[in-house]
């Protein structure tokens, strides 16, 4: 017959558990999501703020150009996306330029369906860390079906 | 995934804009004047005759540039924001991203 743990055992192998089930929930979820998977189990914090605008053209078939004002794109997204893009025309300070760089693609998918007869839809995100920093530029194309 | 929402965006008769900006141009140019989007603004607060104001949710952009009659013109676009709008733009409250 085996003897029961003592009080002393039992609070460390407590202990114990509560450290595993920490790294687990608090590290190794995270991780895992964000590299192997769309990252929905791990947050990001706002740790940065830069000054950002974002640039939509769309063409038609004949390679007309339209630029299209990103709040114009907001009103029909709504939502918190439609949020981040409003007001996007100037340069806005805040924490959204990663976010929006990550999902530049289906921004621009997006734009195709602003109008009919749009074929192609351009977007360019430019970001800044600081006031004087230089710029940089994110793109992203989208052929409309 | 984003969501097409066909709705036209018109914010109500009671929601007041500030007055476009007057901007001349050329409308000889050959870049048709060089007008550009304007910075988009938030209306203006209403205020009752107690003091009691609405808060400003709306977002008035300046979309389409071009010139006429030797004057910059645009079509507005209209957004309303999920909460306050400051400077132009949407407030986010929140302290990760969305």
């Amino acid at each position: 017959m085996s003897r029961p743990p003592s009080s002393g055992a039992t609070s460390a192998r407590a202990r114990q558990l509560r450290l595993a089930l920490a790294v687990v929930v608090a590290v190794l979820l995270p991780l895992t999501s964000r590299l192997f998977g769309n990252g929905s189990l791990a947050f990001t914090m706002f740790s940065r703020s830069e000054t950002y605008r974002l640039h939509v053209v769309t063409a038609d078939a004949a390679g007309t150009a339209r630029r299209v004002a990103p709040t114009a794109l907001a009103a029909a997204v709504g939502g918190t996306p439609g949020d981040i893009l409003a007001g996007t025309e100037q340069w806005r300070h805040g924490p959204f330029a990663g976010l929006l760089a990550d999902h530049l693609g289906e921004v621009a998918r997006f734009a195709c369906q602003l109008g009919p007869g749009t074929a192609r839809a351009d977007v360019t995100l430019e970001r800044r860390q600081t006031l004087d920093a230089p710029v940089e530029a994110v793109a992203a194309s989208a052929r409309c079906p | 995934m984003l969501v097409v929402n066909d709705a036209a965006v018109t914010p109500p008769s009671s929601v007041v804009f500030p007055d476009p900006p007057f901007i001349s141009c050329d409308d000889s140019a050959a870049d048709g004047g060089g007008c550009d989007f304007a910075p988009s603004v938030c209306n203006l607060h209403a205020c009752d005759d107690a003091g009691a104001c609405t808060p400003t949710q709306w977002i008035k952009a300046y979309a389409n540039p071009r010139c006429v009659a030797g004057q910059c013109v645009w079509d507005p676009a209209y957004y309303n924001c999920q909460d306050l709008c400051v400077d132009g733009r949407c407030f986010y409250n929140g302290t990760t991203l969305p």
